[in-house]
């Protein structure tokens, strides 16, 4: 995979590995965030870790967006996500999300693989 | 000084000298805002008015021919393919393609097992650097609320029939990755240049709400 156009921004992590099951915060947020209202709460599977991106969170506000966070490409089923969901048991939807709105699947939320 | 623009414009020569807007509708609160803006930078010597132009110039030539040349080529030669899955932004700058700084570029395949359909739910997130500027729908409510939830009968609205054999993997680019689909090459096209390819591949097939064809 190749990296980011910036590769001087690294601060410690990735906190995440690729396979690893991760649950999206469900927290309010004021003002911009790229993490969508509808992920929240949900959990995913990490497929791969794109790297340290600015924090778009600081950026919006004119801010250098440092420390840089760490971006994942997360992989969720959607019939999970969706009451309800017409169509196949076998679909997905992938979505980028920022380390800072990631905490690692507890235990007794993972029922059974991805 | 009167109004400037509220002048006679048949005076002589070929050009207007108000900026051109929509004349269907009044100007948005937004439009003001960038006017303003870009005066005061110009202004203040920080931009010129031919940078301006010149970027949008650069915005405007690309459009879903570029991105169409790229597929068939990826279609054409299973190296390069791989090379641009694994690496887009070096693999196109040795086609002279520069993806610049905005966001990484992924590109990701079609195949008669796995369909990919790509979606910004947050705003209008696209590949412009391959595909130009998005079409109306891609930015409408509807498309963008719709289709991470019901994809296959957004899919089906837009005359792509999936059979539930075929995994739909719904791309949000929520972040700083934008994603181009190589849709799955149609059959009976081995004998095709790459020419005659990449005039098979639409911005919709690269997008993901189409299959290509080659009728």
């Amino acid at each position: 995979m190749s990296t980011p156009f910036e590769k001087d921004i690294a601060t410690d992590g990735p906190l995440f590995s690729v396979g690893e099951r991760v649950r999206v915060d469900d927290r309010r947020s004021l003002g911009h965030c790229r993490t969508p209202f509808y992920l929240r709460g949900k959990e995913g599977e990490v497929i791969a870790i794109e790297g340290p991106f600015r924090d778009p969170e600081k950026l919006a506000y004119h801010k250098p967006g440092l420390p840089a966070a760490y971006l994942y490409r997360v992989r969720f089923k959607q019939d999970e996500m969706w009451h309800g969901y017409d169509g196949s048991a076998r679909d997905r939807l992938e979505a980028d999300l920022f380390e800072p709105w990631l905490q690692k699947a507890s235990e007794s939320d993972i029922k059974g693989g991805a | 000084m009167a109004d400037p623009h509220s002048h006679d414009h048949s005076h002589g020569h070929d050009h207007d000298h108000a900026p051109i807007t929509d004349p269907d509708r009044p100007v948005t609160e937004y439009e003001v805002l960038e006017q303003a803006l870009r005066e005061l930078l110009i202004e203040k010597g920080m931009i010129t008015a031919l940078d301006v132009n010149q970027q949008i110039d650069a915005t405007d030539s690309r459009n879903p021919v570029f991105g169409a040349k790229i597929v068939a080529k990826a279609w054409a030669d299973p190296a390069f393919k791989e090379k641009l899955k694994a690496d887009p932004r070096a693999t196109l700058r040795e086609l002279d393609i520069e993806i610049g700084h905005v966001a990484e570029l992924r590109v990701v395949e079609n195949t008669a097992d796995v369909h990919h359909v790509v979606v910004c739910t947050l705003c209008s997130c696209y590949p412009r650097m391959i595909l130009g500027v998005p079409p109306a729908w891609y930015k409408s409510t509807a498309y963008r609320s719709r289709v991470v939830s019901e994809p296959r009968s957004v899919l089906s609205e837009f005359g792509l029939e999936l059979s539930n054999d075929t995994e739909i993997r719904v791309l949000d680019s929520t972040a700083d990755l934008r994603f181009l689909v190589i849709p799955e090459r149609p059959d009976g096209t081995d004998t095709m240049s790459e020419d005659d390819l990449a005039g098979l591949v639409t911005r919709d097939t690269m997008i993901g709400t189409a299959r290509a064809s080659a009728s």
